[in-house]
């Protein structure tokens, strides 16, 4: 979840640490609950959020906003992730697909993308346009 | 140019746009849902990446709590496995119906579990289908016992009931401190002290028949 909301495993996993390290020498006797510990690695992370300026929440691909954080759930709208990720994996072409894959999960510049899959970043920019484009369209109409 | 290329402009170099052009164009509901729904593609791919809190738990337990430990087991294994196969070997030899009288324990009434400073072990009678073993030595073939979040009085009770050895406890509060322990009875005792001691607050030292926890 940490690595869902953050963008960056090296903070997640900090933050996921200290929780832990927490828990280990404080006083409670009993193992805690998963819950508890969803919404202990959600409030660090939004803490950690609410600091960012604009520049850094663009730059990890943050939301703007911070009531798009404001759920009632303990997860991330695990569901939309889902039904991203189908669409990913079913509906996008092939090298949106690649496109996407790279750039989010590989994490490379737009330029290293270009030069990993041999074409002009234009290109690059024209398929994650699509992708995204696909994607909004399923998930407005989804509801 | 349109707002898909002006967003991805801004996501690939944000630093070429003041926080009040940022503002201003984000200030669009349109281009605000575009980033949004970029944002979700990112969350959705980076979620893949999947962060188990179990297993996270379980390595930072085998990161912090056993910081030596990791050291000695990397340095222990081939002598673990020795053990082991020594253990083994022993067993067959001495089969599986002999029963073996404790000759140091001399009182062999059994008593309750108490968490005052000294405990004793119990007469061990040994059944028809359990391994024989010798009371400095002891290699029971039992399965390792995972201790969650146990007291140290408990895990030590397990341990003297499993080397044939009593307890003291020189520090009555170190004897409340909860541990996650792996304990393997087919270790010898030295080895399992050893793996105590590698937590800092605990201290073991094997006096005769005695351990004495500080």
């Amino acid at each position: 979840m940490a690595v869902a909301l953050l963008h960056d495993q090296d903070t997640a996993h900090d933050i996921v640490a200290s929780i832990f390290e927490t828990l280990l020498h404080s006083n409670a006797g009993s193992k805690p609950t998963e819950s508890y510990l969803l919404q202990a690695v959600r409030n660090r992370c939004l803490n950690e959020i609410r600091n960012k300026s604009i520049h850094e929440r663009i730059a990890q691909g943050l939301f703007l906003d911070d009531s798009e954080y404001a759920t009632n759930n303990d997860c991330p709208d695990e569901q939309t992730f889902s039904a991203i990720s189908t669409i990913i994996h079913d509906q996008l072409p092939e090298k949106c697909q690649k496109v996407i894959n790279l750039r989010f999960y590989d994490g490379l510049q737009f330029a290293e993308v270009a030069r990993e899959m041999g074409i002009s970043q234009t290109a690059v920019f024209k398929h994650l346009r699509n992708a995204i484009m696909l994607i909004r369209k399923k998930l407005t109409n989804n509801g | 140019m349109d707002k898909y290329d002006l967003i991805l402009n801004i996501i690939e170099h944000p630093e070429n746009y003041s926080p009040q052009r940022l503002k201003e164009v984000f200030s669009d509901e349109e281009t605000r849902e575009i980033y949004n729904t970029l944002c979700k593609t990112r969350s959705a791919v980076e979620s893949q990446k999947l962060c188990n809190s179990d297993e996270e738990w379980q390595k930072f337990q085998s990161k912090h709590l056993r910081p030596k430990f990791r050291f000695l087991w990397l340095n222990g294994r081939a002598a673990t496995i020795t053990a082991i196969a020594a253990s083994a070997l022993a067993a067959t030899a001495i089969g599986l119906s002999i029963k073996m009288a404790l000759p140091h324990l001399q009182d062999a009434t059994p008593l309750p579990p108490s968490d005052i400073a000294t405990t004793k072990t119990d007469f061990i009678a040994v059944s028809s289908d359990s391994i024989t073993v010798t009371p400095d030595t002891t290699t029971f073939s039992k399965k390792p016992i995972i201790f969650e979040d146990a007291t140290l009085v408990s895990i030590m009770k397990s341990i003297a009931d499993t080397y044939g050895v009593t307890t003291e406890f020189r520090n009555s509060k170190i004897g409340q401190l909860h541990l996650y322990y792996r304990f393997d009875p087919s270790l010898s005792l030295e080895e399992t002290i050893g793996q105590l001691n590698t937590f800092n607050q605990i201290n073991i030292r094997i006096n005769d028949k005695t351990l004495i926890i500080e």
